[in-house]
């Protein structure tokens, strides 16, 4: 069997492909790929052209940028990331079917999963919280123990790792 | 229609052996014989081969 490239592995991941890619697959993710890039097109344009007019008329060029910086970053994580989650599902991409045998250990897997991006939200989010608390006071160690860093944590990491594992358990088909 | 189906089952073929034979997924070979995706050339040729036919017996329409 060929071993997987990285270039690959990560059209694989960023498309949520499941199983070969096959040219169904590869042609409805380039057709996705090609809708999300005139997407990110016109939005890009549209926000420098108004971050640049805001600069322009108040001279205030950090809020401008932030405006910039925050609208694109949100609208690729949230828009153009949605859609590709919303079209993956609609053309069956990220389907995972298994036989009815195996359906057991495809939830389990599925459930494992979702536990490990979890715990990777988890560690990244806490270290985060803890260097974000560090700018408005207290030395970043400090924050690594106090209380409050672990709040977000506790809240947020429960729900996403729950919100995908019903992703990822939707994912698999059982083969009629 | 084409006739993918039909040949399929001539052959005592599941969805998923064709699949497997050719290298693509048995949802590309569901989606190929409803009609809903229209495949390359490449891949219509690998699916004569596998079932022992031609491209016309395969895909060919009457015009009406």
């Amino acid at each position: 069997m060929m071993k997987e490239t990285i270039s690959a592995k990560i059209f694989k991941q960023f498309y949520n492909l499941s199983g070969p890619v096959d040219e169904y697959k590869r042609t409805q993710a380039h057709a996705i790929g090609n809708t999300v890039a005139i997407m990110l097109y016109w939005f890009n344009t549209v926000a420098v052209l108004i971050a640049t007019i805001i600069a322009l008329t108040t001279n205030d060029y950090l809020s401008a940028f932030m405006i910039l910086a925050s609208s694109i970053f949100i609208f690729t994580v949230f828009v153009a990331g949605s859609y590709v989650i919303y079209a993956g599902h609609k053309h069956h991409l990220a389907d995972q079917e298994v036989e009815p045998v195996d359906l057991h250990a495809a939830y389990r897997q599925a459930i494992l999963k979702s536990l490990k991006a979890g715990l990777v939200l988890g560690v990244i989010e806490y270290f985060l919280n803890a260097y974000l608390l560090s700018l408005h006071g207290a030395t970043f160690t400090t924050q690594l123990t106090n209380p409050i860093t672990l709040v977000p944590v506790v809240i947020y990491v429960p729900i996403f790792t729950i919100w995908m594992a019903i992703v990822y358990c939707r994912r698999i088909k059982k083969v009629k | 229609m084409n006739n993918v189906r039909k040949y399929r089952k001539q052959k005592n073929f599941s969805q998923l052996e064709l699949a497997k034979k050719i290298g693509v997924a048995r949802q590309t070979i569901n989606l190929i014989e409803n009609d809903k995706y229209n495949p390359t050339l490449e891949l219509c040729l690998r699916l004569a081969w596998a079932l022992d036919t031609d491209l016309n017996s395969l895909f060919w329409e009457e015009k009406e």
